[in-house]
């Protein structure tokens, strides 16, 4: 899918570091990646390893002193790494749209949703008229699936229920019909049923408008049911890439083994999970070689000492020496 | 699992309200109205000794609720929680285990005297030294080392703080664990030591689990039985295979139908409409109606009981 198209988002070799008064801590290590117009990549791992700053980084939201250490991120071919506050504000919401995790403190509880939609048209698209942008923002709600979007429109924040709010977020970002929307764990703070709807919707908007999304969450389901293609990471680094039916039915890298095996599947039940022992490093304590070394049951002396590259498997690339020369 | 037919807690026809009205000088300067929030509505289940049963649904439902009153967090409004006799002949003693592991560990305390509390509290050993081997005790049932009872809460991760709440619960020896969403703050590889660590203790120690989850593929892994709620109500109660067999009512089969499923996933699926109504104002008859595909006229007016089926289960529903 990413060969025959330019890709919208090319990320490469990405470094990430937080220089402290102990020293620096890296917590992006040469992140590569590229999603393709109209094609959803997962990106999954645990707590910490890494995805939501990726997120932020494409963003240019790193929190002080966090910055990029070296490697580009190219949107369409241009570079955007390094720009000017003012330069990255206009690419924020006009190019990329965010999607959050929590709905409640992504909208302003002081204004409507009419009037915060429509200062985000106002904003990117300046020739608008306020009247054009109401009639804009009454489209984009009904767009998302909101019932009655006429009335709803003069509606303040918490007026809507929580999948409600997700959505009016999701329009927000959708204001100035951006190439590329970074959604992080966008159904996390939903219920189940909510959460389905959610998915569908940007699913369908994605394919519909051919907007290129980036898909942040620790929900394998919620991979498996929306994403084109899955990036996993662990401890900063990517370690597997691939389409996500190969990856997640015939995962290569035992990190991703091991965590399909761990979700208690719906369809048995067994006496013992299968679980992962012990927890991903810290940042400031990342062994040697590969990093997830020291839990891995099937490491040799070579994942001890040197770093694996991504290598192609059968299910797309991973970042594992057995499937890249052997681990002795 | 020791399962046997005792029940170790029988619930029966527990009630809760809330009070949530506007302050008395706003209802007197406004003309607001009372407004009492039915928590949790006519609810009967009862746990069998050295099983699990769990309580499923999406939030406000009431799951958490029923959780805290019977821990006594809350007291009901109207009906019974009756607790079995444990071994000492005094009723079944409760401990509870909560989601979140960091907010639930004081900050400021060590491990071990987080552990300890409970022994401290209670007056459940008498010198100091048999409250150090307790401890030590207790890190180990968990798998934590001695060492560890020295640090605080910020030096351990997610899944080995929620180990430490383990411990904290289980010093006091409880017979009866209150799990509200134990996991669901945790990664999944995390999640299923976690899981792991709690059967074995149920095997080991004899314990009877209440557990409160919306993960269904959670709570099939760890039950004997399950209990749906819905706006308050249990709408179907039934054994897991029997449940997830054979969904009887239609927000089970909802809400089997919208997990995600990894091993196969439904990615072009319709997308469900409708949401939870506010709990403020339940919809008349069945709560349900408004989003059920089934529902006729007589849903919207007529209330249906919770009703036994031949396979043991236990549905809500005119039509199942």
């Amino acid at each position: 899918m990413a060969d025959d198209k330019r890709p919208c988002l090319e990320v490469q070799n990405l470094v990430v570091e937080f220089p402290n008064r102990h020293g620096t801590l890296t917590a992006l290590n040469d992140v590569s990646l590229s999603i393709a117009p109209g094609e959803i990549l997962g990106v999954v791992g645990e707590s910490g390893a890494g995805k939501s700053m990726t997120g932020l980084a494409i963003l240019g939201l790193l929190e002080r002193p966090g910055r990029v250490a070296s490697g580009d991120i190219l949107l369409e071919g241009r570079s955007i790494v390094g720009l000017s506050d003012n330069e990255m504000e206009k690419v924020r919401g006009r190019e990329i749209g965010a999607i959050f995790q929590d709905p409640l403190t992504s909208l302003n509880p002081l204004f409507t949703v009419g009037s915060q939609l429509g200062e985000t048209i106002r904003q990117h698209l300046p020739n608008t008229s306020k009247a054009q942008a109401r009639t804009r923002a009454i489209e984009l709600l009904r767009e998302v699936g909101i019932p009655g979007p006429d009335e709803r429109v003069d509606h303040y924040p918490h007026q809507f229920s929580g999948g409600m709010r997700q959505r009016v977020v999701i329009a927000l970002a959708l204001a100035a019909r951006p190439k590329l929307i970074i959604a992080d764990e966008p159904t996390t703070a939903l219920d189940v049923s909510i959460q389905a709807q959610i998915t569908g919707l940007l699913r369908r908007l994605c394919k519909e408008n051919g907007t290129a999304v980036m898909l942040v969450t620790h929900d394998m389901g919620v991979i498996a049911e929306t994403a084109d293609r899955v990036a996993v990471m662990y401890a900063g680094r990517l370690i597997e890439i691939g389409p996500v039916e190969q990856v997640l039915k015939n995962p290569s890298h035992p990190y991703t083994r091991g965590l399909m095996a761990s979700i208690p599947a719906l369809g048995a039940r067994v006496e013992k999970l299968n679980q992962i022992d012990g927890a991903m490093p810290r940042l400031n304590a990342i062994p040697p070689g590969c990093a997830f070394n020291p839990r891995c049951r099937e490491a040799g002396p070579r994942c001890r000492q040197d770093l694996p590259v991504l290598a192609p498997t059968p299910a797309g690339m991973a970042a594992c020496w057995l499937h890249n020369g052997g681990v002795a | 699992m020791t399962r046997s037919d005792t029940a170790a807690l029988e619930v029966v026809h527990l009630d809760k309200t809330f009070d949530v009205s506007a302050s008395f000088l706003n209802r007197l300067v406004y003309g607001r109205k009372r407004q009492m929030l039915h928590a949790v509505n006519d609810v009967t289940f009862s746990v069998p000794l050295g099983g699990c049963v769990s309580l499923v649904g999406e939030s406000g439902c009431g799951k958490s609720t029923v959780a805290r009153l019977v821990t006594g967090l809350y007291d009901p409004s109207a009906g019974e929680i009756r607790f079995a006799p444990g071994k000492s002949g005094a009723p079944l003693s409760a401990q509870m285990i909560f989601q979140d592991p960091y907010a639930s560990l004081n900050p400021r305390w060590r491990v071990k005297n987080i552990i300890a509390e409970p022994l401290r509290e209670l007056k459940l050993r008498n010198s100091e030294a048999e409250i150090t081997e307790r401890v030590a005790e207790l890190l180990g049932i968990v798998g934590l080392n001695i060492a560890d009872g020295e640090k605080f809460p910020h030096e351990f991760s997610g899944g080995q703080r929620q180990r430490i709440s383990i411990a904290r619960a289980l010093a006091s020896e409880p017979e009866f664990l209150v799990c509200d969403e134990p996991t669901s703050a945790l990664d999944v590889s995390v999640q299923a030591q976690i899981l792991n660590l709690m059967r074995r203790l149920q095997d080991e120690l004899g314990l009877t689990y209440l557990f409160i989850s919306h993960d269904l593929s959670v709570v099939r892994h760890m039950s004997d039985r399950i209990a749906v709620m819905y706006l308050g109500r249990i709408v179907e109660e039934a054994e897991t295979e029997v449940l997830f067999a054979d969904p009887k009512h239609p927000y089970t089969r909802l809400l089997l139908e919208t997990i995600p499923d990894v091993n196969e996933p439904h990615r072009d699926r319709e997308i469900v409409a409708g949401e939870v109504p506010s709990p403020l104002a339940p919809p008349p008859g069945c709560t349900f109606h408004t989003r059920c595909p089934l529902a006729q006229a007589q849903c919207k007016v007529e209330r249906p009981e919770l009703r036994h089926k031949p396979d043991g289960s236990r549905v809500a529903c005119h039509f199942a």
